[in-house]
Order: structure tokens, then sequence, then C-alpha cells
């Protein structure tokens, strides 16, 4: 769920994408199996993703991955034909037939919760999706900051359990799924494998939404155990969308760094941001990479230090930029700080508005 | 290399597009004539599939349609332990769906040997 590995994220990240699409597609077309086409799309993802080689684990290959998969609004209209065929061929008889069942689980709906035990919800599957409740607040990505026996024994900042956190972070997605093994509904988490459900509590502290998610392991529901709580806070959608954008922003620098890397210095100036190629031509960027890049030698490794997300950087208008360092080994200079800047142009594509090296 | 005018490109789009459509109504009948042979994933199916030729499918187009042959009560599934991940779920043909493809298949077999019989005149 949670990795250190900048491609297993990024293919992580468009993995949870491309299957939300398919779900929101599949949901849109009111299909009954959406939860199962999704997980064995999921499955077939992740298998693909295994086969491949640790080399070709990159940007493009996870494109093309997800490509072959087909857009997802082709799964609606797969999954929708033989429903279509099928209306079409129903009798009146049928229609009777089925406006009797769904009289039936109409009345059923209404009244299943009262006559369900406070607390109690059905156990099956199928029932469960049709009593989803939506809760707004709950959809969205949450991290773990802390695993507590008490719900009110939570006090943000001070971290009572000092382990390592299981459960990194949960994003709950709209149409009652998440990016793990839990479906949920208003109120409830629930566990697909087993089917245990955990009761959700929501609670705002300082201005910060939290929620308690009761851990129902095997001490609880075998050996009756009261339950821990993981405490989870919400990252709020402008931290998400930064998030995201970072981590696109650091994939083009990536990409770019390696036409310098190659020597490529032309294609380089080519496909930076269009501010920079107004502001530095094409003979002037050779030249400094010719004094300064190339007596470094051949890069022997690289790796994030640190990326910000701005709005702002000095001598640039004002705009969306990713502020990314590198720890750089070259041939020539064992440690060196590379700083890349890309910016978001109106394309939509992120390229590199500025770089300087340490 | 070929260079395609405008037109060339028209008629070559229109092409594309009918073998497409072509593919997608044939999928129902290529993946039950898959299951005949015996149970299979998705994967795998998939896998077959890229290996016969005009028969490209993309690869996410085989869950919606094996989800949907369930509803109609022509395929059943179930789960396995793998050796090399979680549980995978196989697919079979049901009884019902021995019955409807074995019909698909005459009427496969009329309406082949109907355009044989066109393309030849008669």
């Amino acid at each position: 769920m949670n990795s250190e590995n900048p491609h297993e994220k990024n293919w992580h990240r468009l993995k949870e994408q491309y299957l939300q699409e398919i779900e929101e597609a599949l949901i849109d077309s009111s299909q009954p199996n959406t939860e199962g086409i999704v997980a064995d799309v999921r499955f077939h993802l992740d298998r693909r993703y295994a086969e491949l080689p640790a080399d070709e684990r990159n940007w493009e290959n996870f494109q093309k991955i997800i490509t072959q998969m087909g857009p997802p609004s082709e799964y609606a209209e797969l999954a929708g034909e033989g429903k279509k065929v099928t209306a079409s061929r129903v009798s009146t008889n049928y229609v009777v037939v089925m406006a009797v069942i769904l009289a039936a689980l109409t009345a059923g709906l209404i009244l299943l919760p009262l006559l369900l035990p406070q607390g109690q919800l059905p156990t099956w599957t199928d029932k469960i999706r049709s009593v989803i409740e939506k809760d707004p607040e709950l959809v969205g990505k949450w991290v773990s900051v802390d695993f507590v026996s008490e719900v009110d024994e939570f006090r943000p900042g001070e971290r009572q359990w000092q382990g390592d956190l299981f459960l990194k972070e949960l994003t709950f997605n709209p149409g009652g799924t998440t990016d793990c093994g839990f479906s949920w509904t208003k109120g409830w988490i629930i566990d697909r494998n087993s089917d245990v459900r955990a009761k959700y509590e929501m609670r705002r502290i300082n201005s910060v939404a939290y929620l308690f998610f009761p851990w129902l392991s095997g001490d609880v529901t075998i050996r009756g155990m009261q339950p821990k709580y993981y405490v989870l806070k919400k990252v709020s959608q402008v931290e998400t969308q930064q998030a995201g954008e970072q981590v696109a922003a650091i994939e083009a620098a990536e990409c770019w760094l390696q036409l310098v890397d190659d020597g490529a210095y032309g294609q380089s100036w080519m496909q930076a941001a269009e501010f920079f190629r107004k502001n530095v031509t094409e003979q002037m960027w050779n030249s400094s990479l010719e004094g300064i890049r190339r007596p470094l030698g051949k890069m022997l490794s690289r790796k994030v230090k640190s990326s910000r997300y701005s709005t702002e950087v000095p001598g640039g208008p004002d705009g969306q930029y990713v502020i990314i360092q590198f720890e750089t080994s070259f041939e020539n200079k064992s440690r060196a700080v590379e700083t890349v800047t890309p910016m978001l142009e109106p394309d939509g594509r992120w390229r590199v508005s500025g770089y300087y090296i340490k | 290399m070929a260079v395609l005018n405008g037109e060339d490109l028209d008629r070559d789009m229109n092409l594309e597009n009918w073998q497409t459509q072509l593919r997608k109504g044939l999928l129902d009948i290529v993946v039950l004539n898959l299951l005949r042979h015996g149970p299979s994933h998705g994967y795998e199916m998939v896998q077959t599939m890229k290996r016969v030729e005009g028969l490209k499918i993309r690869e996410g187009n085989i869950y919606p349609i094996l989800s949907r042959l369930q509803t109609e009560g022509l395929v059943a599934s179930y789960s396995e332990p793998s050796s090399d991940g979680p549980p995978r779920k196989y697919f079979q043909l049901t009884a019902t769906g021995e019955k409807v493809l074995s019909e698909m298949n005459v009427h496969w077999d009329r309406i082949a040997e109907s355009i044989r019989r066109i393309r030849k005149g008669i």
C-alpha cells in the first residue's frame, strides 16, 4: 500500500486512478457486479506489474499497460451489452414479476434497519452494496498517525503507539471501495475477505478531521478482546493534488535529466518549458552545459533529496512549480546537488524551467 | 514507408472501426469457446487470444464480458490457491453455457457458410 520506491508509487497511483475510472463508468451504467469486475482488473494489473522486469518499471511502460487494458468506458459498454439485449427480449410476465420483486426489495430495504438489532448489518456482500450510504466526509485519502487503545486517548502531536504503524494510509473511493481490501458504507468499514465490519468514528480536533478505525484483528473477532483504534488524519484535497503533481513533476524532471546525462543538450533545450526557451537560447544552453555539466562526467547515481510545490519562483512568472533537489554522484564529482524546477504548462505537462548544479 | 493520403486514411479508419466492432461482437462466442476446453482464468484467456491472429483484444475487455456471461448463467467462477500470488479466479462453462454455445457455434457456422456462398456468387 505504501512504498518508498518511486516507480512503485507511480504505478500504484496510475493503477488506482484507472480502477477508479472503471468503477465510476460501471457505477454510472448501474452494473451490479462493479466490485467483482474491478477486483478482477486489479488482479490482472498486479500480475502485469509483477511480470515487468525491474529495469523496465518506468512511466512509459506503466502507461503502455494501462493503454493495453482499454478505456474505462469500454468496460461499461461490454458489461452492459447483455443487459440491453435481455431487456429487449423481456416479456410482460417478466416485467410483472420484476415489479413484484422490486416492491418486495424496496419494502425490505425500508424495514431492514428496523428489523435488525442495533449496530448489525446484513452479512452478504450484495445486500451491503445495495444499502451503501454515502459519507462525503470519509471519501479521500487518510494517513495513519497513531494506534490507540481508546478513542479519547488520542492527542494530536503526542503519539501513543511507539512501534511501526502497519496500516500506513487508506483512500476511500466514492463508490464504496478503498485502495486496499476494504469496502465501506456510512458508519462502517468492511473487510472484503472476512466480511468483518468495523464501526468507524470521525472527530474534528483543532479543525482537523481524524478517523478512528477499530482494528478488528483475530484477537478481537476470535478471542473477544477489545479493539485498538487506528487514528487516521485526512489529507486535504489540496495536499493530495499537490502530492500527485509532485510525482508527475519528478517523473518529468527525471526524463529530462536523462537527456542531459546522455549529452543530448539540444533535445533537453527543445523539451524544456517555453519560459526557459524564451530566456535562454539553445546556443547559450549548449555552451553552459558544455562548460559546467560535461566536465562532471557520467552520472553514477541520483536520488530525490526534496521536492516542494510552489506557485512562484525567483525571476519566473506566477504558475505551478515543483522545486526538486536531487543528490547526485557524478564520475568526477561524488557529491552534487542538482536543483530542477519543472513548471506546469498550459497543455497540462510538466516541463523543466530551471536547472542548477551545486 | 507507405504514405497515406486523406482518402486512404478515412478508408483505413473505417475498416479499423468495422474490425473493432466485429471483434467486440464476437467476443462472447470466442470467450465461451475458450472455456469449452476447460476452466481458465481471465489473464490466461487474454494471453491465448493475443496469440490468435485477428482476435487481439484490449486486455481489460475480458472481465466485463466474463461478468456478464456469469450474470446470464452461461459461466460460473470459483477461486483456487495460486503458487505465485493471491487465489486465482477460474471460470468454467455451466451446463446452460455449453448448450447455448453449441447453438451459437451452429449459428456461426451458418453465417460463415452464407458469407462464403455470397462471396462465390451463390
